[in-house]
């Protein structure tokens, strides 16, 4: 739902150091942020209100891109949005993309109409590349036979 | 994910639910000169995006704003844009020395 490009005078590798070591990201942030840059690894943010943000890694390019999930610690991971950094090198600098969008929670959404779907009810676990194609599958449809 | 949001018809469908919300298509149809299935479509676009999510309570499936609990879709937003800015702004003048 959210996004800014903007082009960063320094090199897609020195970018993604500021971008993701905890002592560059405290300095422009608003946060401190602890985290373990793997999928899966955890994080936590500490704003500086003192606000608390616990998140999760998704994906991890090294200077290309990063995709975490993150949420306010006293909301739970079921109000979650996902973010995303993506580092493309642009002339004597990089082009910096980045995203946020809200994440839908766990349970997926049925059918569009009250006639409920069995191939809709058996989408578990929810599996984000599926929110994607969504918009296209809305006749049931066995899982696999895309 | 703008595309979701392009359409006035779906953010005025967001608002309807973010004041009113969680409502079924058939509910949210009947505001609407147009037919549940049009309202469906809408929601499946608005789900694809992230903005909406369904929850089935019985045999119907109820619809909610997704992303700030019950909230504004447009707050929601609004907020954090504003972080970002503060945060990008900050990042600029970092490298401009």
């Amino acid at each position: 739902m959210l996004e800014r490009h903007l082009f960063i005078p320094a090199s897609p590798q020195h970018l993604w150091e500021t971008l993701t070591d905890p002592a560059s990201v405290s300095t422009w942030f608003g946060a401190r942020v602890d985290w373990d840059l793997r999928p899966g690894g955890p994080a936590r943010f500490v704003e500086d209100d003192g606000a608390v943000r616990k998140g999760r890694i998704d994906e991890v390019v090294t200077h290309q891109l990063l995709r975490f999930r993150w949420w306010p610690e006293v909301h739970g991971e079921d109000e979650s949005s996902e973010v995303t950094y993506l580092l493309g090198p642009q002339g004597e600098g990089t082009e910096l993309t980045i995203t946020e969008r809200p994440l839908p929670t766990g349970r997926p959404a049925g059918a569009t109409t009250a006639r409920t779907t069995s191939a809709a009810a058996n989408w578990t676990p929810w599996d984000g590349r599926l929110v994607g194609v969504w918009g296209r599958v809305i006749a049931p449809v066995a899982i696999g036979t895309r | 994910m703008f595309a979701a949001l392009a359409d006035p018809t779906r953010r005025q469908l967001l608002d309807q639910l973010a004041a009113e919300g969680p409502l079924t298509a058939t509910a949210l149809a009947e505001h609407y000169p147009m037919s549940r299935q049009a309202v469906a479509k809408h929601i499946t676009a608005l789900a694809g995006a992230g903005l909406v999510v369904g929850e089935r309570s019985g045999r119907e499936v109820r619809y909610r704003v997704a992303g700030a609990g019950l909230g504004d879709a447009a707050t929601w937003l609004a907020d954090v844009e504003t972080k970002w800015d503060r945060r990008l702004d900050a990042l600029q003048r970092r490298f401009q020395e």
